[in-house]
């Protein structure tokens, strides 16, 4: 247990050395890299119009940019409960979002396309009624849809729809005009509606506490749009985006397994792609393994207060409070656990999103290990701990030599499943964008919007891990059985 | 006179709708073998676990030499250090070697240090014949054999008092006269031991005095002949008829 806490010490020390003040003032911007031209990853950086923007009127002002991913749902709320300075991913100004943050002035009109199949029937948007239509998981598109069409299917991404659209999942994508212009450009099975379902403004978000930097960065954005500097960006960010897309569509090919390499070659080769897997693994087997320390921390705590308790009578306050957090954290999901210590618990704080999630993970786990050792423990014939005291043992050098170690082997099997769910779980980082090895796939998908090699690779890479884990815990399983 | 060891006065036991032992007084003296019989219920088990205090006693006192171990005060750990037990279902350990059962208690409560211990473990198997078996795990054991280390691990704590609960009674039949023959060995270099058994037999051959309960009270204390051969009370004499 002491080397548990030496531990998680180090690694708080480890992760916080990474945030350290800086000495110009700091602005941290969210976004949703998701969503080109505005926004999207290249070569494993955040670029796009609004990062561009952003880091053109800090540069002015004198702040250092900080640009971190998110899903789009959470942006707002990033910036509403501080933990970011400004929200900049393409987000139209609405009356609903205006209650929530305050927004710059506009500095692009936005039109929301419809994006159907060639072979669709539908030809303009009053023929949307009775269709199923995809959007992006709170967009504008998403509102507006909801509002005046009928109940969207929603996608956590744009690229998502897109795929869901291609594959006769849906009927139409609503989104923004630029990247369905680039979406329609890569897909030859797929068209645009001539009119636009309806005209937005996009501007950026800041705190409404945060009245200072709304003003100065007004002032910056419509010095930009004045100068023309503002529409030049765009020009630039459209152009490129466009030509990505034209080189993206030239890896197609005619026959089956020439398509197989091509589309391989796009998604894992082509501008070093699969190092956004190897980095989602690395952060994935970080946040398991750290995790899994925690959970049996915890765990081996909880159930052997759990048992003293029950066995004793002892230790009854320490037993309530152990039940409550079992009831709690069994009682509900592990992607609310997450965003409840990304946005409450650790809300005001800058910290690792890494460290956050193994906080969430190992707390999660714990109650289930916790569950199964205390099993294993009960499984323990009395007359062991007997045997154990009438020696002179105390009760917690019986636990710890003879109990505890009888009750580990019995529920090997149990734990090792448990640690397999685990494995998959951290699957959900992804809510709070950190770059684990699911979101690791959903980046490459963004960018080469297949949604095929990227998932598979993603699923392999999954089953791998837990067949070596299964077969190391095979092994222990065996090496203790010897001991017997 | 020899020290007495274990003073018991007005001990009471109660469980819930049962008063298990009734006001119980008695003295054990170094060196006695003390069997204590009588039949199923009439609390001899229950007495003999308050007395290293496996089973907490509701009322009266228990003093282990000079010190009332009832007493919250009590360290009660380091008291049952100096008083072994044999167990029925011989309750080894089933995760460490047979060496390790017997060095582990005296290393852990720091009564040995861990070459003393390997050495007092060696010593002991050799003498019970079980030096071979010392890397192998219990459940690779007879019973009869583990019974016997049962009570090596219990020796090897160097107690001033061995408490056995039905020694015999988890035994096949052949294995008992192995377990009963280690017993009458100790008996004879002096040990204290405290025996709840139903081998009226194996009473009769060594022990030095007899304790019949019967409903959680001391029916009849005295010298074998005088409880099992020439009892007095014909309750006594009725259960021994039965049981010889």
């Amino acid at each position: 247990m002491k080397y548990l806490n030496l531990l998680l010490l180090a690694l708080v020390i480890l992760f916080s050395g990474g945030c350290k003040e800086e000495k110009k003032p700091h602005l941290l911007m969210v976004t949703n890299a998701t969503f080109p031209p505005y926004e999207y990853v290249e070569k494993q950086e955040i670029v796009g119009i609004d990062p561009e923007i952003v880091r053109i009127v800090a540069e002015r002002l004198g702040y250092v940019l900080e640009i971190k991913d998110m899903n789009f749902d959470s942006v707002i709320a990033a910036v509403q409960t501080g933990k970011a300075h400004i929200a900049a991913s393409g987000i139209t100004v609405t009356e609903e979002r205006k209650k929530q943050v305050n927004f710059t002035v506009p500095y692009v009109i936005a039109e929301q396309l419809v994006i159907v199949r060639k072979d669709s029937k539908i030809q303009n948007c009053s023929e949307l009624k009775n269709v199923s239509i995809g959007v992006q998981h709170g967009t504008t598109g998403d509102t507006y849809v909801t509002r005046n069409i009928r109940e969207p299917e929603r996608f956590s991404n744009a690229p998502l729809a897109v795929a869901a659209l291609n594959a006769g999942k849906i009927d139409a994508v609503v989104i923004d005009a630029e990247p369905a212009k680039v979406f329609v450009k890569q897909r030859p099975q797929l068209r645009l509606l001539p009119e636009a379902l309806t005209y937005e403004e996009y501007a950026f978000a800041i705190s409404k506490n945060n009245k200072v930097l709304l003003k100065k960065f007004n002032a910056e954005l419509l010095k930009m749009k004045k100068s023309g500097e503002l529409e030049r960006i765009i020009r630039h960010f459209k152009d490129a985006t466009s030509a990505g897309a034209d080189a993206n569509a030239a890896y197609v090919s005619d026959t089956f397994w020439g398509q197989v390499k091509s589309s391989f070659t796009l998604n894992f080769i082509k501008d070093r792609r699969y190092i956004y897997l190897v980095d989602g693994l690395l952060n994935t087997l970080l946040i398991t393994f750290f995790s899994l320390l925690i959970g049996i921390g915890i765990g081996f705590t909880v159930a052997i207060i759990r048992s003293t308790a029950d066995q004793t009578g002892k230790l009854q306050f320490l037993n309530l409070l152990c039940k409550v957090y079992l009831t709690i954290i069994r009682g509900t999901p592990v992607v609310v656990q997450l965003l409840i210590i990304y946005f409450v618990v650790f809300g005001a704080v800058d910290i690792d999103k890494v460290l956050v999630a193994i906080i969430a993970f190992g707390i999660n786990s714990g109650a289930y290990v916790a569950e199964i050792i205390r099993g294993g423990i009960m499984s323990i014939d009395k007359g062991q701990m007997e045997a154990g005291r009438s020696l002179g043992l105390s009760y917690i050098q019986s636990m710890r030599l003879i109990i505890v170690p009888q009750a580990f082997k019995n529920v090997l099997p149990a734990l090792g499943n448990e640690f397999i769910v685990l494995l998959k779980e951290t699957s959900v980082a992804g809510y709070i964008a950190l770059h684990d090895l699911t979101k690791g796939g959903d980046i490459i998908r963004s960018q080469t919007y297949d949604a095929f090699f990227p998932l598979i690779a993603v699923a392999v890479i999954y089953l791998a891990l837990v067949m070596m884990l299964s077969s190391l815990l095979g092994m222990l399983e065996k090496r203790l059985k010897r001991n017997e | 006179m020899s020290e007495v060891v274990f003073k018991v006065r007005d001990l009471v036991k109660e469980y819930p709708g049962l008063t298990a032992l009734d006001h119980v007084s008695v003295d054990i003296k170094r060196g006695e073998v003390v069997f204590v019989v009588g039949p199923s219920g009439s609390g001899k088990s229950t007495f003999l676990r308050c007395l290293n205090l496996l089973e907490t006693p509701s009322g009266g006192q228990i003093f282990f030499k000079e010190d009332e171990i009832t007493s919250d005060k009590m360290n009660v750990n380091t008291f049952r250090q100096q008083v072994g037990m044999v167990f029925q279902h011989f309750n080894l350990f089933p995760n460490m070697t047979i060496r390790k059962n017997i060095t582990m208690a005296p290393v852990t409560t720091k009564r040995s240090s861990a070459a003393e211990a390997g050495e007092t473990a060696d010593k002991l198997l050799r003498r019970i014949g079980l030096y071979e078996k010392r890397d192998a795990y219990p459940g690779q054991l007879s019973g009869g054999q583990k019974q016997r280390i049962a009570i090596v691990r219990a020796l090897a704590m160097n107690p001033d008092v061995l408490l056995f609960d039905e020694p015999t009674s988890a035994l096949d039949p052949e294995m008992v006269g192995e377990v009963l023959t280690l017993m009458k060995e100790l008996a004879n270099d002096g040990m204290t031991m405290i025996v709840v058994t139903h081998e009226i037999g194996f009473a009769l051959e060594i022990a030095d005095r007899v304790i019949f309960m019967d409903h959680g009270r001391i029916a009849a204390d005295g010298t074998p002949d005088e409880v099992i051969k020439n009892p007095e009370n014909p309750r006594i004499k009725e259960f021994f008829s039965k049981v010889l």
